[in-house]
């Protein structure tokens, strides 16, 4: 039999990490935007945006339709889904905050710092690919999950 | 119908625990610093592929026409291709190891390009005549004086070639053309060349509008102490030894002669960039922790400023007010200039009317912009450059 959690707290803890994560991210970009970047911008954030609006976009909407929805008891998750999502999705987000903050120990110039973080997507995308799938499948089996309950 | 029951274990409050994290934090720092590694190793592949380049076909040995040495990779990597292959130097060869060819001690040249009517065999005929009339004149050259060279330089005319080697010598125009509408050189005095390339580089003159000119007084490059230029150029050269300027490259200027630094990569406030991206292009990566550098390579303004001294010592007044240069014209001068003082313009007297000028050319390159630009004015004066690049502090006779 497996074990069940509060579906609700693991999509505000997902949701708190992925936003907390792709926050500080932001913080940091932005940062680089007032000087270090000035000539690059396009570049710069034609490049961070992808990492994390596909993923923040899908939370949200999780998150809107919950809200949309009249309560009911609560239901629990599949906490080794749970886990999965989770840890991939902090792995990833690790990998993308030390990309960001580990720029200067790869080029000192603003341009070979753009290049490396254009380096960096060759781990960073396949590693977002995995942790989208995670969270689409905690969504979708607790989706399905909730189907059963209802109907029990 | 009853609810599962909840296991303790899946209690929402703590899904993950401290080893996974831990785990997790340690294989995303991996991958980063494998990134890094990487990335830094990709990008330094094509600094090491740079290289002097072939060997030239022909080479000679000719005590009078040396050729200057090829450019050393590490001085070609703060100019941009378009400086390399825009400065060619007038010289018959570019390699800088003689070759003795297998058919005697004086080696076969083809014709220069301009000339290719000449046969090889004439040709490598007059070299070896040449070769042999220079070493047979060289006791005479000896004795020259620096008279008649202070002239030259003063009127601005190329040097004259020596008389010994004047008759059917045409491989020195060959190799240096003389310049359109220049007076033939009559009657040719006797220069004491001592083997160098029969030609001083001349400096731009009047000079490129530098960012910021300084005057050096007098005393600092011993007034009333130097008697002549050479003398000059040994506290120019102490100085510049002690601020860490090894290379620089000399130009005769109308009544001296000029010295070029190589470009110096600098911080905004005048003071060199720590070795070695001091004389780079850009910043390198961070090779030692520290918390300002680092935040400052993270978030800094990412602009790089660049400074080239050039000092003139001559006798002669000038203004600053020349055809401007581009960042990689100047840059490129370091590899036009002679290594050392040549004797003829070491010998000029330095009087009470000869002055030295520091020029100082200011670049800056600003976030990801391709093109850096000539300060003007420059972002410090002239004395503050050359108190902040540690050279002032050690002028002294």
């Amino acid at each position: 039999m497996t074990a069940r959690i509060t579906l609700d707290r693991c999509k505000h803890r997902l949701a708190a990490l992925w936003f907390g994560a792709s926050g500080l991210a932001f913080m940091i970009v932005v940062l680089q935007s007032v000087q270090r970047f000035h000539g690059l911008l396009d570049d710069l954030w034609s490049w961070f945006v992808p990492t994390i609006l596909p993923t923040l976009s899908l939370i949200i909407g999780i998150l809107v339709a919950d809200s949309m929805r009249p309560h009911g008891r609560e239901k629990s998750a599949d906490p080794f889904t749970f886990r999965t999502a989770w840890g991939v999705s902090a792995f990833y987000l690790l990998a993308l905050l030390l990309t960001l903050l580990s720029q200067p120990f790869a080029a000192g110039d603003p341009k070979g710092q753009l290049q490396f973080l254009k380096t960096a997507s060759l781990w960073l995308l396949p590693t977002q690919g995995l942790a989208t799938a995670a969270l689409g499948a905690f969504f979708i089996k607790t989706d399905a999950a909730e189907k059963n309950g209802d109907t029990q | 119908m009853s609810a599962p029951p909840v296991r303790r274990s899946s209690d929402p409050m703590k899904p993950i625990t401290p080893a996974t994290a831990g785990s997790v934090l340690l294989m995303a720092g991996l991958v980063c610093l494998m990134g890094i590694l990487s990335f830094r190793g990709s990008r330094e592949k094509p600094e090491q592929m740079i290289s002097p380049g072939p060997a030239p076909a022909v080479s000679e040995t000719s005590t009078e026409t040396q050729s200057p040495p090829p450019v050393p990779t590490a001085q070609r990597m703060d100019q941009a291709p378009s400086a390399q292959s825009s400065r060619q130097p007038p010289t018959r060869s570019e390699s800088s190891f003689p070759q003795v060819p297998a058919e005697g001690p004086f080696p076969v040249s083809s014709p220069s390009p301009s000339k290719p009517e000449a046969a090889p065999e004439e040709t490598s005929a007059t070299y070896a005549r040449e070769a042999a009339r220079s070493r047979e004149s060289s006791a005479s050259q000896a004795v020259a004086k620096a008279g008649p060279m202070e002239r030259y330089i003063v009127t601005g005319s190329r040097l004259p070639r020596s008389p010994a080697s004047a008759p059917d010598d045409d491989s020195v125009d060959r190799a240096f053309p003389p310049r359109a509408g220049s007076k033939p050189a009559s009657p040719p005095p006797v220069i004491a060349m001592e083997r160098t390339s029969d030609k001083i580089p001349e400096f731009e003159w009047p000079p490129p509008p530098p960012s910021a000119r300084c005057e050096i007084p007098s005393e600092l490059v011993g007034g009333g102490i130097s008697k002549t230029l050479g003398d000059v150029d040994q506290i120019l050269t102490r100085a510049l030894d002690a601020a860490g300027h090894a290379q620089r490259s000399y130009f005769s200027a109308p009544g001296g002669f000029a010295m070029v630094t190589r470009l110096e990569h600098i911080s905004a406030d005048g003071t060199p960039i720590p070795e070695p991206n001091r004389w780079g292009p850009a910043t390198g990566p961070m090779t030692a922790f520290s918390l300002s550098n680092y935040l400052r390579i993270l978030f800094g303004s990412g602009k790089g400023y660049f400074r080239v001294i050039v000092f003139v010592v001559t006798s002669a007044s000038f203004s600053t007010n020349g055809s401007p240069k581009s960042k990689d014209q100047i840059v490129g001068w370091i590899d036009e200039g002679l290594n050392r003082l040549p004797e003829p313009l070491a010998q000029i007297p330095f009087g009470p009317d000869s002055s030295c000028t520091a020029l100082v050319y200011e670049f800056e390159t600003g976030g990801g912009s391709d093109a850096p630009q000539q300060r003007q004015p420059g972002l410090l004066s002239g004395p503050v450059h050359l108190q902040r690049s540690g050279i002032a502090a050690n002028l002294h006779p």
